[in-house]
């Protein structure tokens, strides 16, 4: 009677366990199925972060996005593309050059161009992508021979269109005698040289690179520094260079490039 | 004494060989002679009367945006004198500045045009970098003859020698026509000094960027603001304002005339300090011919009292040594 008792309790445990478990087995697998997702969706989104936020995050287990963090570290070869200079009002956007006066700071006088389609402050010349885009790094970009037309107007055309000053065009070349211009990107941050930076104005060069190209910085010359976005190789590049020598001996040129590195 | 004055003749060349290295002419006269060739292009006829017709040109375009553009907007009504100023700083800037403008380039010019005969001479003169080797060589085989003569007993064709090298030196001005063109390009250098100094040059670069700021501004801006008032089309417009569109149309010669003359004066402003801080060139002859004169003269003095009388040997006691006097004398 008693084993009869113990077998009916066992039958009863045993059906309630079949029971049990045949109606968690679908919370247990829904929750296996659940888990891959969110790690799936984790290893999707955070390594994109991490590149977009931190150039230096190597270690990242998908390859999408390492390659693009890897494009926009380190030293770049490619062009720095450069977005054209507009002028909205008092805003101006995009890339362009300014003259300080001989015996100015970095904060001016600047000289104004009449030519600068800038109604609002004409110190503003604004540039115009040229047949390269931009500012190639690693090769130089040379000014053709002549650099100038029988009218005076300067012709190189890789970097940036002409661009009027002072009713004759000035155009702007890298110097074969120097070192191709360098750019690296640490963190997001941009420095290097573009020691042949050279515009040609009036019939004659003029350097506008930073360092010179003995190494020096004289008067205003300052660093070339700059930022990039590691994810987009969008950037902002700033100078300025001392011009030594010729007709604007001791005015000091400011250069603000910006748009997107693409790189080669 | 005879050995005396060939020592003195030595010393004269020696003097002659280093004077350049007392002057620093090796590092100065290179400097010189580059900023001559730098000069050349402008020192002619032909650029100092396109200089004078730029100038011409920019005060009849002054002179016509002073008294009838301006007037034309002005009596218009739309804007006041002020504000025309204000609209148009740097054609405003330009009208003031105009006067001073004009009379300092024109002196520039004309410090230029004065000088044209006096470059000429200078840059007929040999090569300014070989101008210290022009002492150095003659000093130095005047010092090398003196000494052989000094250690020569029979040193009667070496003095023969060392005086001849005197007559030369003192005849090589005359043979560059020094006493010609030294005194030129003292001149020359006289009349450049206040013009080669840094803060005129800067000037002279603002005046540029004074005229190159108006005229763009009378070109984009104002003519076709008058245009636009008396409903003119900017055609029309620059033809009622003949002199600013004349200059407007040069300017961009102007601009290839002036802007390299600017760089000149600004790239060789230390080289013409360089050259200012040698003694003065009309001095230079005089460098050749007052010890040229001295070693001839000391030259021919030694010779004579090397001469004997009749009948007596030529021993020279002052340059030969005692053996030497002695087996003369033996000899005899």
């Amino acid at each position: 009677m008693k084993v009869q008792r113990h077998h009916r309790l066992f039958a009863v445990v045993v059906a309630v366990a079949i029971f049990g478990t045949a109606c968690g087995s679908d919370d247990d697998s829904a929750g296996t199925t659940a888990a891959p997702d969110a790690a799936a969706a984790a290893q999707t989104t955070a390594p994109t972060t991490a590149a977009a936020l931190d150039t230096t995050a190597a270690p990242d287990t998908t390859s999408a996005p390492e390659t693009t963090a890897a494009q926009f570290e380190g030293d770049l070869a490619g062009v720095f593309e450069i977005a054209a200079g507009q002028c909205e009002g008092t805003t101006v956007s995009g890339s362009y050059f300014r003259m300080v006066q001989a015996g100015g700071t970095a904060d001016g006088p600047y000289i104004p161009n009449p030519d600068s389609p800038c109604a609002t402050d004409q110190t503003y010349s604004l540039l115009a992508p040229g047949a390269d885009g931009g500012l190639a790094t690693g090769r130089h970009q040379p000014a053709p021979d002549p650099a100038f037309d029988a009218t005076g107007n300067a012709t190189a055309a890789a970097i940036v269109q002409p661009v009027t000053f002072f009713g004759v065009a000035f155009a702007l070349a890298t110097d074969e005698a120097t070192d191709p211009p360098a750019l690296t990107a640490v963190a997001g941050a941009l420095s290097g040289q573009v020691q042949g930076w050279t515009a040609y104005y009036a019939g004659a060069p003029f350097n506008q690179g930073s360092p010179k190209p003995d190494g020096s910085k004289p008067g205003l010359t300052s660093d070339v520094s700059g930022t990039i976005d590691p994810a987009t190789g969008a950037f902002v590049i700033e100078w300025s260079s001392l011009i030594v020598g010729g007709a604007f001996d001791s005015f000091t040129g400011i250069w603000h490039l910006e748009g997107v590195f693409q790189p080669e | 004494m005879r050995r005396s004055l060939v020592v003195a003749a030595v010393g004269v060349g020696l003097g002659l060989a280093f004077a350049p290295a007392a002057f620093q002419m090796f590092t100065r006269a290179p400097k010189g002679g580059e900023m001559i060739t730098e000069f050349r292009p402008f020192m002619t006829q032909q650029k100092v009367e396109a200089f004078r017709g730029y100038l011409e040109q920019i005060d009849r375009a002054e002179v016509e945006s002073r008294t009838e553009l301006r007037t034309d907007i002005v009596g218009s009504d739309e804007i006041d004198e002020a504000g025309y100023a204000a609209r148009f700083p740097s054609v405003a800037g330009l009208n003031d500045a105009w006067p001073t403008i004009r009379t300092d380039m024109t002196d520039l010019v004309d410090t230029i045009d004065r000088n044209r005969v006096n470059y000429s001479a200078v840059a007929a003169l040999p090569p300014f970098p070989m101008f210290p080797w022009f002492f150095v060589v003659p000093g130095l085989m005047i010092a090398a003859v003196g000494v052989a003569a000094l250690r020569r007993r029979r040193n009667g064709r070496l003095l023969m020698v060392l005086a001849a090298l005197g007559v030369a030196v003192v005849l090589a001005p005359a043979m560059f026509q020094m006493f010609a063109r030294a005194p030129k390009g003292a001149e020359m250098i006289d009349d450049f000094r206040p013009m080669m100094v840094r803060q005129r040059v800067q000037n002279v670069q603002g005046y540029f960027i004074t005229l190159g700021a108006g005229e763009g501004q009378l070109r984009n801006a104002v003519v076709p603001f008058a245009a636009e008032l008396a409903g003119q089309s900017p055609e029309a417009a620059a033809s009622s304002y003949p002199a600013i569109s004349e200059l407007s149309a040069t300017w961009k010669t102007i601009v290839a005339d002036f802007a390299p003359m600017i760089g000149a004066m600004s790239d060789h402003v230390e080289n013409f300090a360089a050259v200012d801080a040698l003694p003065s060139f009309s001095l230079f002859p005089w460098f050749f011919v007052v010890p040229g004169v001295l070693v001839a003269g000391l030259a021919i003095l030694a010779r004579r009292q090397a001469v004997p009388a009749l009948g007596e040997s030529v021993v020279d006691t002052s340059t030969a040594n005692s053996d030497e006097i002695v087996r003369e004398r033996k000899q005899q």
